[in-house]
């Protein structure tokens, strides 16, 4: 147990933490975005897995681990975050980034938009904050219509753009991550380079435009 | 040949001055513009230095405080920020072995001191890197027992070993690695002095222990986390590659769960 608390508040160990926390959520993306392709079968399919969803016994432990999951992200981001300001308190008269990538850079704004993001996002969809989704029981389907409740959101077209541009925000914070993630966890030879440098760029990619997809498919009119 | 002018950070914490009164750029510091000309182009970038400071002193002026031994490049006690990057412009070179053709003629060069909370200035350009030494000393050694050298070869070690302990060597500890980074981590400095015994067999006994030593010295000295942005990697005079890092983190993650002797120096571990 000491040994346990040493490691937690340790530099090292908290970033591992971190990056164990941010890869579980990013394992539930890929999840998540699999289950919300359905809408391309059709509002039966959709509507089949959310009410599967909704009334599996599971689904509060779920919630509950992931927003637990979420909240240690966010406070040893936050942590480390200040602990690097006060390591240096006077700053440079010129700071200049030798190989400093954008998604390096911006990866605490990048964190806390998608912060705003996952609170809009839970208030749109699961909690019907806007007029355009009703958490009423649809009497001909005898549950909540996901499907509808979806098309009717992604209609509004500021709506639909928030959502491509938080995905994209994601991509930009998945980028400098997953990367991270092999650093951190003591995997960075020249035999993974190729996973690391190749691979993840594309799963990224492949991610967030099946994200994006479906706003853009309402928006295109394709799903009605 | 060419004339620069030099935008230097001066300042003097101790505040001795000449006669006891306050030092160039006070207690707190400030940036002081200086014209230098007729600058050979193949003169060093410390010579010119000192040529400025031939100057200020020909002026009756305090010469600038900067940190330089060696010379050659291999001594690590150069340092200095050049127009926003450690040890100036050029890549895998420290800021003995910088030339001034490297600078534009009448450009303005903007040098400042090494920037980090364990870093303090001690003069001008001058930091205080004893952070490196007590980090040093909380485990980056092997204890031996004294007596005649042991014949070559005695203890075998992969050519690939002896070639990445190498490269770790090479680290001179000069701190661009701290300066350049964006949260002022000596996580590069450390992984290299840990990954150049770590990765020998004579640095095997003391491993667990010596990593768990070095990286809460490191942080109970002030320095910074990784965020794995690579800057060190790219400022390091001896092109010290970040994979060493990673070297480190796996190696702290062990000997947290395998060293069994570790005790923190206070009740929390990494705060002093």
């Amino acid at each position: 147990m000491k040994h346990l608390s040493q490691f937690i508040f340790s530099p090292i160990g908290s970033k591992i933490i971190m990056a164990l926390a941010g890869t579980m959520i990013f394992l539930f993306l890929i999840g998540h975005v699999l289950g919300n392709l359905l809408i391309f079968n059709g509002s039966d399919s959709l509507n089949t897995y959310a009410h599967w969803l909704q009334n599996n016994p599971l689904l509060w432990v779920f919630r509950l681990t992931m927003l637990g999951l979420l909240s240690l992200h966010i406070f040893i981001a936050l942590r480390l975050y200040i602990q690097n300001k006060y390591a240096r308190p006077i700053s440079y008269q010129v700071d200049k980034d030798i190989q400093l990538g954008f998604s390096e850079k911006t990866m605490i704004v990048s964190g806390l938009l998608i912060f705003i993001f996952i609170i809009f996002h839970i208030g749109h969809l699961t909690l019907g904050w806007l007029p355009t989704t009703s958490l009423a029981i649809d009497n001909n389907i005898k549950m909540v219509n996901v499907y509808e409740n979806i098309v009717n959101g992604f209609q509004v077209s500021w709506v639909a753009l928030f959502y491509i541009v938080s995905m994209l925000i994601i991509g930009l914070h998945l980028h400098h991550s997953l990367k991270s993630l092999f650093q951190t966890l003591g995997f960075h030879n020249h035999n993974l380079h190729w996973l690391v440098y190749r691979l993840t760029p594309i799963m990224i990619a492949v991610l967030v435009l099946a994200f994006i997809s479906i706003p853009a498919a309402v928006l295109m009119g394709w799903i009605q | 040949m060419a004339d620069y002018k030099i935008k230097v950070w001066r300042q003097s914490p101790l505040g001795i001055g000449p006669g006891g009164g306050e030092g160039p750029g006070g207690k707190e510091g400030k940036f002081e513009t200086y014209t230098i000309n007729n600058i050979d182009s193949d003169l060093s970038f410390l010579e010119m230095l000192d040529i400025l400071n031939q100057q200020l002193l020909q002026e009756n002026n305090i010469p600038i405080a900067f940190d330089h031994d060696c010379r050659e490049g291999i001594c690590g006690a150069c340092s200095l920020v050049i127009n926003g990057v450690p040890h100036g412009p050029e890549s895998s070179t420290t800021t003995c072995q910088l030339y001034m053709r490297h600078f534009e003629h009448n450009s303005t060069i903007i040098v400042e001191p090494f920037r980090a909370k364990a870093f303090p200035v001690i003069q001008d350009l001058v930091v205080d890197r004893s952070a490196f030494d007590r980090i040093m000393q909380a485990g980056g050694y092997i204890s031996v027992h004294t007596g005649a050298a042991t014949d070559a070869n005695t203890v075998l070690i992969a050519k690939q070993s002896a070639d990445d302990a190498f490269t770790a060597a090479t680290c001179i500890g000069c701190g661009a690695c701290v300066a350049a980074c964006k949260n002022a981590s000596a996580m590069l400095f450390v992984a290299a002095k840990t990954s150049q015994l770590g990765l020998l067999p004579q640095g095997q006994p003391e491993k667990t222990n010596r990593t768990l030593k070095m990286v809460q010295q490191m942080q109970l000295e002030g320095f910074g986390n990784c965020s794995n942005h690579y800057e060190c990697e790219a400022a390091c005079p001896k092109n010290i590659p970040a994979s060493y890092i990673a070297q480190l983190n796996k190696d702290f993650l062990i000997s947290s769960f395998t060293n069994k002797e570790f005790e923190c120096q206070n009740d929390n571990c990494y705060e002093s």
